[in-house]
């Protein structure tokens, strides 16, 4: 196993410099034949080939456009003009002092946030792994807590505990708050609730390590006479050194983006991520926000990088992958083994009441003022909040197995396959998880508020490569369909744009005998584009050998039903919601209309996302497709989904759903990722060969071979995507909308408007929903879910 | 020869799918509204509007939650045909989501909040004129309306003081604030919570007020000191409410309607007003320009409008007192304290200097 994986990385190792070497200046012209040569050779295998376009189309869409977005926007005017005005502030006698002064907080919390729980993670874990602490899971469950807990969580029990009216401060120690007495609010409070929140993850990097550290070594020390403290010193401590730094960094980056607590708990102190929020959401300055974000993106960046290429290099620990086998090492020394238990129950002994305040709290009239048992704080929950319960779960769930099946795809390709940009990919897929949450928020409402045709046509151009390919071995005839199907699909496309789309379209010249089109409505529209698809459906039965004719036929059909029934469905949805909202009392109405939301919701995906689709099926219909009719019939399939991608206003998301979904996949993505990716390079190659040398095509190999040994870790990243979907608030504060109300948002709403109580049975829900989930999941998965849950949180 | 039959199914299909769609061409429910169709009279004997209403309506709600939602709750029990979505946002995060969805509107109506807002987003283009007949309700039209119709008034609330009496037996010193100049006592330090004008209508009023009673250069001063009290700028305005309920803060500055459903609640406070006159705050509701459900947007727009609706706060804990004739106020005292002569023109158009200015340099924390 362990020759394997080296194997893996030496080639890893050879492709990077390849790369690089590629990508010097003397041998750009090359560089840039042969890859044009490889995008042809990847052709021939359509399965990868799609995979790769798929993938980097969803990248391009969902992350790097909405960075790019931001970064650009800083430096722009509302109106348009180049400007510097808000890092000049950072100069100016005016604001110099308070900007200076929020970056200063800001790095202090980050740096002594990480010092803390990297501190308290190496703790909890030497306790587990090296000194037999009894009840070994529970420790481990309750270290775990927090992390699948809202993210304000800990902040709000920390004022029903420790604050100025907390049950601790002023009923216990009788303190009493006046100027210069200091309370809870503040970068303290800040800082102690961020150690609280993310030290889990940096336990579970670190007893990743410790149990993988090979026992041999130290004993081999303690041989040759070394005392154990003195083992410690220069042979344990050193092995952990890349986790701890690892550990250390990402506790940075975690405690700078986090937005929960020092909303609740900063007092007067703002770090960046509120005066960014405030920007945002009180100043309404997006270009302010977007300067902010700037800054705050590049130590996150440097971070990432660092990490990424300096820290994981240095790993001195062959990763099995596996805990080494054989007896563990244990501390026998009691005084130390003891003081280590002794601390490590404390802490959790504070998160255990940290969690039992939240729900007491929860079941209280009135905190520290009436404290009769009271349980109409969960019936407002479920009589206001039941439509942000019910929406962000569907939306956490839809977007669950979306994250998990890109991760998959794209930890494949990473893992086995070589093609060119394949590092750009596995930087990119992790690059939009490591970024604040504030930032990508920001970035998707500025990229995706008016279409963003650049992206669109240039996801177009790709997936339409791939369509004609199959068309003709004869370029000149794949260029035909191209030309023409593209002509003939932004005609139909034009039918739909109203007058303003029609001015602010770019192609306005190209297209500029079109302008005596009428515009159409939707139903008329869509019932053209249908009819279209179901003459080729009739059309196919006549052309298409008898050998694919049949499922040629069902699956133009299916494409000519579907398109359809985001009009039709509303015949059934819309009385549903109806009838529903007649029902009457509390509960019920929110409950059906919801239901008819998401019926609609799965049957009107975006456009544009639908005419991509479409334009890979119909790739494949094309390959099946007689040849004497082929060109005209890839012609009119090719116009449908041009005209379907281009329809409206493409990919103008804002508000919808899709964007919440986009934004909750994308940053459980590194994690799904990464989790594949660790599993996959426990696989050995040999077996999928075996596969493909038996006459197995890669999408065979990949679904009847790889992904079931993938599965388990497949997963544990299912379960962690569900529960980053469900806490996650700083990417989705800014993408509600009034359809679609989330969760994390309202309870942050609530905290303000109906009190800590309320907000505190809030999170009880939320925290239960997690827990049923993780447990429904569990359930199905088997025991195969504890071991991996480290390597997915760990890897992420 | 077995293909024939799911062709043949498939074929039934698809032309039944396109005879239901041909057949009902007016039906499909996310083209534009029918404009015609549902302004046309109708024989039934109910009143045309009412009946046809179908769809949703997306609305920007700046009020509390519960009023929020109670309303929402009325509002499909008179049209059940109608899903009314709602956002609470305050006042200032309204205005940024409306600025920034401009050229793709999200919502349909903004109903509540301070009305210098609503003089701002008019500013911008973002409301849409109407012409509601319910407008003759208007007990105050020279003050409640927007001479082009593009915003009107929907509720009054006074500000007040609300003070946590734990804190008051505890200190027997001290009494509840009774003018502006208590505010600055040295008791008071850290113990003021107010929201951030940035975020919240509330405290811009608090703010503009102290501006016009003091004159903006003693008034800045003013805020100065004010600001060294101040132990928390929360976001949103009735916050405080619960802050100084629980004992987090003595102090709070809140519109007194707010304070007064924190009492109901059972939270210990006392309000009080300043002696020598209060700010107060209109409540406004406002079209959005480019509503996509402009039709349901008009109905509960006249719908609020009318004195019975406006009635309904107290059944969802929301005091504030209504504007139109024939509506019972449910706390009148609120309103029968001094009021200054507030001047919404000149808050609303020096809105974004005067909060840049508190922003920069009086909401810096003590020390």
């Amino acid at each position: 196993m362990d020759n394997e994986c080296a194997r893996v990385r030496a080639h890893t190792l050879i492709m990077d410099t390849s790369l690089s070497l590629a990508q010097t200046p003397t041998s750009w012209r090359g560089s840039l034949v042969r890859r044009i040569r490889e995008f042809r050779l990847l052709a021939r295998d359509p399965a990868l080939f799609v995979g790769v376009l798929v993938a980097g189309a969803f990248i391009l869409a969902f992350i790097l456009l909405p960075l790019v977005r931001v970064i650009t926007q800083g430096f722009f005017t509302p109106a348009g003009e180049f400007s510097l005005q808000y890092f000049a502030r950072y100069f100016e006698p005016g604001y110099a002092r308070v900007y200076w002064e929020i970056l200063g907080w800001t790095l202090q919390m980050g740096v002594l946030t990480a010092l803390g729980s990297t501190t308290l993670g190496f703790i909890f874990a030497y306790t587990v792994v090296r000194c037999n602490i009894p009840f070994k899971g529970l420790v481990h469950a309750l270290a775990l807590l927090p992390t699948i807990s809202p993210p304000f969580a800990i902040a709000l029990s920390a004022i029903l505990l420790f604050g100025r009216a907390g049950l601790v401060t002023r009923d216990i120690l009788r303190m009493r708050f006046g100027p210069g007495i200091n309370d809870i609010y503040g970068l303290d409070g800040i800082i102690f609730c961020q150690i609280i929140t993310f030290f889990a993850i940096a336990y579970l990097i670190l007893r990743g390590l410790l149990e993988r550290i090979d026992p041999s070594m130290e004993e081999a020390a303690l041989s040759l006479g070394a005392s154990k403290w003195r083992i410690f010193r220069t042979v344990t401590l050193p092995l952990l050194t890349p986790g701890i730094a690892a550990a250390f960094l990402l506790m940075f980056v975690e405690s700078l983006a986090d937005l929960g607590n020092p909303i609740l708990i900063g007092g007067n102190i703002t770090v960046l991520s509120t005066q960014i929020w405030i920007a945002i959401s009180g100043e309404h300055d997006l270009q302010k926000g977007a300067a902010l974000s700037l800054v705050l993106l590049l130590p996150t960046l440097t971070v990432f990088i660092l990490q990424r290429y300096w820290v994981s290099r240095r790993s001195y620990i062959a990763v099995t992958g596996k805990p080494t086998s054989g007896a563990a090492t244990f501390v026998k020394e009691p005084i130390v083994r003891w003081t280590f238990i002794a601390f490590t129950t404390l802490v959790l002994l504070l998160i255990i009441a940290l969690y039992i305040t939240i729900f007491v709290g929860s079941i209280t009239k009135l905190w520290g003022i009436n404290n009769t048992l009271d349980l109409t704080h969960y019936e407002a929950v479920f009589k206001r909040g039941l439509e942000a319960i019910l929406s962000t779960t569907f939306l956490s769930a839809l977007a669950t197995p979306l994250a998990g099946v890109a991760g998959v795809v794209i930890a494949f390709l990473v893992v086995r396959k070589t093609f060119s940009g394949k590092e750009a990919v596995d930087f990119m897929s992790n690059l939009g998880g490591a970024v604040p949450g504030t930032i990508l928020g920001i970035g998707y409402i500025l990229a995706f508020i008016r279409a963003p045709m650049f992206v669109v046509a240039i996801i177009y151009a790709a997936l339409a490569f791939f369509f004609i390919s199959a068309v003709s071995p004869k370029a000149s005839l794949r260029w035909l369909v191209f030309g023409v199907g593209s002509f003939l699909g932004i005609a139909m496309a034009w039918l739909s744009y109203d007058a303003k789309m029609r001015d602010s379209v770019a192609w306005n010249y190209l297209s500029g005998g079109l302008t005596w089109l009428p515009t159409l409505q939707q139903t008329q529209w869509l019932f053209i584009a249908a009819g279209i698809l179901s003459a080729l459906a009739l059309a196919s039965l006549v052309f298409v050998e008898d050998k694919a004719k049949r499922r040629v036929f069902i699956l133009l059909c299916f494409m000519a039903l579907y398109l359809l029934s985001r009009e039709l469905i509303l015949f059934i949805t819309d009385p549903l919601a109806i009838w529903g909202r007649r029902m009457g009392g509390s509960y019920l109405p929110a409950v059906i209309t919801s239901i008819a939301a998401w019926i609609n919701l799965v049957f009107q995906p975006p456009l544009a996302v639908l005419g991509f689709t479409y334009t890979v099926l119909g790739g494949f219909i094309v390959g099946m497709w007689g040849a004497r009719t082929r060109v005209a019939a890839a012609i009119f399939l090719l116009a449908v989904c041009c005209a379907l991608t281009f329809y409206g206003e493409p990919l103008a998301l804002v508000g919808s759903a899709y964007i919440v979904v986009a934004a909750y996949t994308v940053r459980s993505l590194p994690a799904t990722v990464r989790a594949s990716i660790a599993s996959l390079q426990q696989i050995d190659p040999a077996i999928e060969e075996a596969s493909t040398s038996l006459g197995g095509d890669a999408q065979h190999t990949f679904r009847r071979v790889t992904l079931p040994l993938i599965l388990p870790a497949f997963i544990a990243g299912l379960i962690f995507s569900f529960t980053r979907h469900m806490t996650s608030l700083s990417a989705i504060i800014f993408l509600t909308s009034p359809k679609w109300p989330i969760l994390t948002a309202l309870i942050l709403s609530e905290v303000e408007q109906g009190g800590l109580s309320l907000a505190a049975a809030y999170s009880v829900v939320l925290i239960a929903i997690v827990l049923t989930a993780i447990g429904l999941l569990y359930f199905w998965a088997g025991r195969t879910f504890r071991a991996n849950w480290e390597t997915t949180l760990g890897g992420g | 020869m077995k293909l024939r039959v799911p062709i043949l199914v498939m074929a039934l299909a698809i032309g039944l799918m396109i005879f239901a769609a041909c057949a009902t061409p007016t039906a499909a429910p996310t083209s534009s509204p029918p404009t015609a169709a549902a302004t046309q009279p109708t024989a039934a004997p109910q009143p045309p509007a009412a009946a046809e209403l179908k769809g949703e309506l997306n609305m920007l709600c700046t009020p509390q939650q519960e009023w929020c939602d109670g309303m929402k709750k009325e509002f499909e029990a008179k049209h059940p045909g109608v899903t009314v979505n709602f956002v609470r946002l305050s006042s200032g995060e309204g205005l940024a989501r409306l600025r920034s969805e401009k050229e793709n509107p999200q919502f349909d109506i903004w109903w509540g909040g301070p009305i210098d807002s609503f003089i701002a987003a008019k500013g911008d283009g973002l409301l849409e004129a109407y012409q509601s007949p319910n407008y003759a309700n208007i007990i105050n039209p020279k003050l409640m309306l927007d001479p082009d119709g593009n915003w009107v008034g929907i509720y009054v609330g006074s500000l007040g003081f609300g003070t946590n009496t734990e804190f008051l037996k505890n200190n027997p010193n001290v009494q509840a604030p009774t003018s502006m100049d208590d505010l600055l006592k040295p008791e008071f330090k850290g113990q003021i919570y107010m929201a951030h004008p940035a975020t919240s209508g509330t405290a811009y009023t608090f703010v503009c007020t102290i501006l016009q009673q003091k004159g903006e250069e003693a008034g800045w001063e003013y805020l100065k000191k004010f600001a060294q009290n101040v132990a928390q700028f929360t976001k949103s305005g009735a916050a405080p409410v619960q802050s100084v309920g629980q004992g987090e803060g003595a102090l709070g500055i809140v519109f007194s309607h707010d304070i007064v459903a924190g009492i109901e609640k059972g939270l210990p406070l006392e309000l009080s007003f300043p002696a020598e006159g209060t700010g107060y705050e209109i409540g406004g509701m406002g079209l959005i320009k480019g509503a996509k459900n402009m039709e349901n947007a008009k109905a509960w727009f006249d719908w609020a409008l009318e004195p019975s609706t406006q009635e309904l706060g107290p059944k969802y804990n929301a005091f504030q007192a209504p504007t139109v004739k024939g509506a019972n106020p449910s706390r009148p005292e609120l309103l029968k304290v001094k009021l200054i002569d507030y001047d919404f023109e000149y808050c609303g158009s020096n809105k974004k200097a005067f909060v840049d200015k508190f922003t920069n340099e009086i909401a810096k924390p003590p020390q």
